[in-house]
């Protein structure tokens, strides 16, 4: 009898707690990352009478937390996966749309720009078509220094996201390791502590989302953090903190760094992650090929408006100041060197940065973006400049081996470019030079083209006469005999002149300044067609159609990103379903549960009034 | 499989939020008209759209570059038309003063209207147009185009033209230098030229001048020397003599190819001039014209000079009006181009918006439906939610 209390009082027990974790899980069934409890019944041992073994009642084993480590790591991989999409998507989306808006995109600010150009062209005496003009240069300076604020913008929000990053990823690895300390010390009674566990396994998915991890259990429950390629963060109680210090290679941006060493290459996935490939693979490339485009614009109508004349008969200056091109030495040089990077050649201008190091006795280059190396020309002096892509680079004396010197010729040009000529009357709409066919010429000989080549050449608005001695020999300003041949150009003063036709003794055909005719439309009908002339891309690529590659780019980047956040969207969805599929709390089971012990419970409580009436029952027969 | 309480809410919700999404997606969509509603809705079509949109707003510079230069052609040919009804009118009191019967009086009277109507026609070659612009300067637009007074009118402009473009390889000029126009206009036939000598004392005067023989006209400078009235020589530029004959009232004197017709009777010493066409301004034609009305006196040998002059005049006007009537039917071409060219670009500007239409316009029928289909299935699963919440066997335990 005293047996079947023991087994009452000892079931009752059992299923007070069994209740009371069944509560807990309804309590608990919206608590993010909990996992559902069980209690684990076991029979207590047997005593040993002379009639056998009689069983001596139940009692809870443990209590279990049902869990999957595998399907954990599943969706800790999948929250790093989306967290790093989410991140890198947004800053895509961003720079796509403002890059291709119809409105306030360049496409925009060369359309109005070659509009006012036709129109100084229909009218070039007409100075509203000149203010209009000149207004429009602005505007189309302003659209490149807005998208160049914004990607630099963007550039700052990673800034400030890759701190808040660093600051939580941190403040998550000290949690962890702490909790590593409390959970060792729980565990030491044998019983699992089960909300420890779980509070353990929301961090670390918390952490999953800044950046990927890969984690290892060790034996007294403790669990191993590492990022990157197996950098350590949280070993056993331990963590350890990332730092931000300013990039050797790069001033501007920020380095993570683990120990002091740099982490920044080898880091993926999360939030963190997914800044820094946005920085590398959105950005950047943006901001240079937005520089690339403003450079060999500004060159472009520098050029042209210098073969022109203006209103008031003088030959054209500068439109666009010109960029300045960057480099500089990386921090830990040990030599004095300085490099000077120029531009030369528009057409074989690439969106690129480069680093330039020298090993002592030689130089090599290799691209920034594809670490590719670029074969140099040259020997870097000021006499035989470094030649690649357009470029020309001189470094100074007193390089050391191992120095390196980093090359930026576009990231901030789209920011740079400036109208320096704010004079309408200034703008050159006429051609430079004239050509004056002799009255008294009586050969067929006329001007078939003149391509001035070089508007800087000394004599360039000189008057140049040719004088035909005989129909096949010419003199230049009286002087010198050369052979003529209808159509192949005579090279003078800056300037390529052809002519054609049979000519005579006696014929002449002047080149002069074309001052007074202010009519004249030949430059503005130039600079008009310059968004459209192929000056980029080695002669295959307009600023219109490069842009419009970059609006492409810019555009799939950010439709790609967004695809790929969708299905990894779904892919964590799926790892939650599975996670939660085995972990988490259903409401009907816990129902049927409740029932179940609620009902056992109530049968014991019979067991034990059946033991009490029987006791009952001996205490009176003894009574008589 | 378990399937946990709350994830079966929050997947619910996540669903419910997703159909959300495309709704107000596709009410946007609908309101704006536009289907790319961000760029990386679809990247290539963006781009697309952006260079289409540039090719529109060429097309449209175009044609707009095309009606300033209809206008300023417009204007140039008004004043050529008016330019060559001054010219006709000067050609008809010309042939007026040919007249053997005109007085003295009644030429000068007719000198009186031809020194006008050169006023007039320097006006016309002066005239601006509706921006200010001298239309005949070339390209020196700002400058007076001829200056001066009568025989001593120059041309201060250049002969070169200005080109707008009215296509994307097609330029026009929009307008023609005065130096083509008026100042450099052929004397004689275009081909040839020959004067009497203003020192004549003879009453020879030379009728018509014609090159009979093309192929034997070398375009040499020749004099045709009276030795006697009733005798010529004719000799090229070094002197050399090509031909000698006799002269009687009437004779047709033939060399080289060129037949010069004369009549009256030369005194010796007298001769004519015979060489390749130079060039003349229309001024200069009027001028010399007028000038010898203004001095014309009775008497026979007079009455030959002034009608020499007039001789010369008539075919000087007549290579005038044919070269006004050339730049006339240059400008029409002209006015025909830009009118072709702004049809195609109309045309061009029609298809690259239907063009753009259709890469960013939504199919308003077709959203519409989605739109139905999408609130249908919210509305299901909503209701749907709803049942099933009712399910849980808490209900029950009461």
């Amino acid at each position: 009898m005293a047996d079947t209390f023991g087994i009452g009082i000892s079931a009752l027990q059992a299923y007070q707690r069994a209740l009371a974790t069944t509560g807990h899980n309804v309590a608990n069934a919206n608590t993010p990352g909990y996992s559902r409890q069980r209690v684990l019944f076991a029979t207590r041992p047997a005593e040993f009478t002379g009639a056998g073994y009689v069983g001596s009642g139940v009692q809870i084993a443990s209590i279990e937390r049902i869990f999957d480590e595998l399907k954990a790591s599943q969706l800790n991989s999948a929250t790093t996966g989306l967290a790093r999409l989410e991140a890198f998507a947004a800053i895509a989306q961003s720079i796509g749309d403002r890059v291709a808006d119809a409105k306030s995109g360049l496409g925009a600010g060369f359309d109005r720009l070659t509009s006012a150009a036709e129109d100084l062209a229909t009218d070039p005496t007409s100075l509203p078509a000149r203010y209009v003009f000149v207004n429009e240069l602005q505007g189309l300076v302003n659209r490149f220094h807005q998208l160049s604020a914004h990607l630099e913008s963007m550039d700052q929000a990673v800034e400030v996201g890759v701190r808040n990053s660093t600051t939580t990823i941190n403040t998550l690895a000290r949690s962890v390791a702490d909790l590593n300390e409390r959970i060792a010390a729980a565990s030491s009674s044998g019983n699992p502590p089960n909300d420890l566990l779980d509070e353990r396994s929301r961090l670390l998915n918390q952490l999953a989302g800044q950046v990927g991890i890969t984690t290892t259990q060790e034996t007294n429950g403790a669990v191993d953090v590492f990022v990157g390629n197996g950098q350590a963060l949280v070993i056993g109680f331990d963590a350890r903190e990332l730092t931000l210090a300013r990039s050797p290679l790069d001033p501007q941006q920020s380095d993570v760094q683990l120990g002091g060493a740099s982490v920044t290459a080898q880091l993926s996935g999360g939030t963190l992650g997914g800044l820094l490939d946005a920085r590398g693979e959105l950005i950047e490339p943006a901001r240079n090929e937005l520089g690339r485009l403003a450079t060999a614009l500004s060159l472009r109508l520098n050029e042209l408006n210098a073969q022109g004349l203006d209103l008031d008969g003088a030959q054209g200056g500068g439109l666009l100041s010109v960029p300045v091109a960057t480099g500089r030495p990386t921090a830990g040089n040990t030599g004095t060197a300085t490099v000077a990077v120029t531009y030369a050649d528009s057409a074989q201008f690439r969106a690129d940065e480069y680093l330039l190091s020298f090993d002592g006795s030689n130089y090599s280059l290799r691209s920034v973006a594809t670490g590719a190396p670029v074969s140099l020309a040259g020997s870097g002096t000021a006499a035989d400049p470094f030649v690649f892509d357009g470029l020309e680079v001189v470094v100074s004396a007193g390089a050391a081996a191992g120095d390196r010197f980093l090359l930026q010729p576009f990231r901030a040009a789209a920011g740079e470019i400036a109208v320096i000529e704010t004079d309408p009357r200034r703008v050159a709409a006429a051609a430079a030079l004239g050509t004056v066919v002799g009255s008294a010429n009586t050969g067929a000989v006329a001007v078939q083209s003149l391509d001035v080549t070089d508007s800087a050449a000394s004599g360039f608005l000189d008057t140049v006469t040719i004088e035909f001695s005989a129909p096949n020999t010419y003199s230049v300003n009286g002087s010198g005999s050369f052979a003529y041949t209808p159509g192949s150009p005579i090279v003078l003063n800056g300037y390529q002149l052809t002519l054609t036709g049979a000519a005579a003794a006696g014929d002449r055909i002047t080149v002069q300044a074309n001052t007074g005719a202010v009519g004249d439309n030949r430059n503005a009908l130039r600079l008009a067609g310059v968004a459209s002339e192929r000056i980029l891309e080695g002669g295959a690529g307009s600023a219109i159609s490069v842009n419009a590659t970059l609006i492409s780019r810019a555009g799939s980047a950010a439709q790609q990103a967004d695809l790929a956040m969708q299905a990894q969207s779904a892919i964590k969805t799926d790892a939650e379903a599975a996670m939660a599929a085995v972990s988490g709390v259903n409401l009907d089971e816990e129902a049927t549960n409740l029932l179940r012990y609620q009902q056992a419970y109530q049968a014991m409580a019979q067991v034990i009034g059946v033991a009490d009436s029987l006791f009952q029952s001996l205490i009176s027969a003894l009574r008589r | 499989m378990r399937v946990a309480s709350f994830q079966f809410q929050m997947q619910w919700l996540a669903t419910v939020m997703d159909q959300r999404a495309a709704i107000d997606r596709l009410q946007l969509q609908i309101s704006t008209g536009t289907r790319i509603l961000q760029p990386s809705d679809d990247p290539a079509a963006a781009a697309r759209v952006v260079e289409l949109g540039s090719a529109r707003e060429a097309a449209r510079q175009y044609i707009e570059n095309g009606s300033v230069a209809r206008e300023r052609l417009a204007s140039e040919e008004s004043l050529l038309a008016q330019a060559g009804n001054l010219l006709q009118r000067v050609r008809e009191l010309t042939v007026q003063a040919a007249n053997a019967t005109t007085s003295v009086d009644a030429k000068q009277a007719i000198a009186v209207e031809m020194r006008q109507s050169l006023q007039s026609l320097l006006a016309i070659a002066n005239s601006k147009d509706a921006r200010g612009e001298y239309v005949f300067s070339g390209l020196r637009s700002t400058t007076q185009a001829f200056v001066g007074n009568g025989a001593s009118v120059v041309f201060a402009g250049d002969d070169a033209q200005r080109f707008v473009r009215v296509g994307p390889d097609q330029l026009i000029a929009d307008r023609d230098s005065g130096e083509q126009v008026f100042n450099a206009i052929p004397t004689g036939s275009g081909l040839v030229v020959a004067r009497a000598s203003a020192t004549n004392t003879g009453t020879l005067l030379l009728g018509a001048r014609a090159v009979v023989d093309p192929v034997a006209w070398d375009g040499g400078s020749y004099t045709v020397q009276f030795v006697a009235p009733d005798s010529y020589e004719v000799r090229d530029a070094a002197n050399a003599l090509v031909q000698a004959g006799a002269y009687a009232d009437g004779d047709q004197i033939t060399f080289r190819g060129l037949s010069l017709s004369l009549s009256g009777m030369p005194a010796a010493g007298d001769s004519l001039s015979a060489g390749p066409s130079g060039t003349q301004s229309v001024f200069q034609t009027i001028d010399r014209l007028a000038q010898a009305l203004e001095t014309a006196t009775s008497g026979p040998s007079a009455q030959a000079a002034t009608g020499n002059v007039i001789g010369d005049s008539l075919e000087d006007l007549d290579r005038a009006l044919e070269r006004i009537g050339e730049v006339r039917a240059q400008v029409g071409g002209r006015l025909q181009a830009i009118e072709q060219s702004a049809d195609l670009m109309a045309d061009n500007s029609i298809s690259l918006t239907a063009e753009i239409s259709g890469l960013r316009d939504v199919d308003l029928a077709e959203a519409l439906s989605s739109l139905t289909n999408l609130l249908t299935g919210l509305d299901a699963s909503q209701q749907a939610y709803t049942r099933l919440q009712g399910l849980s066997l808490f209900n029950y335990l009461r």
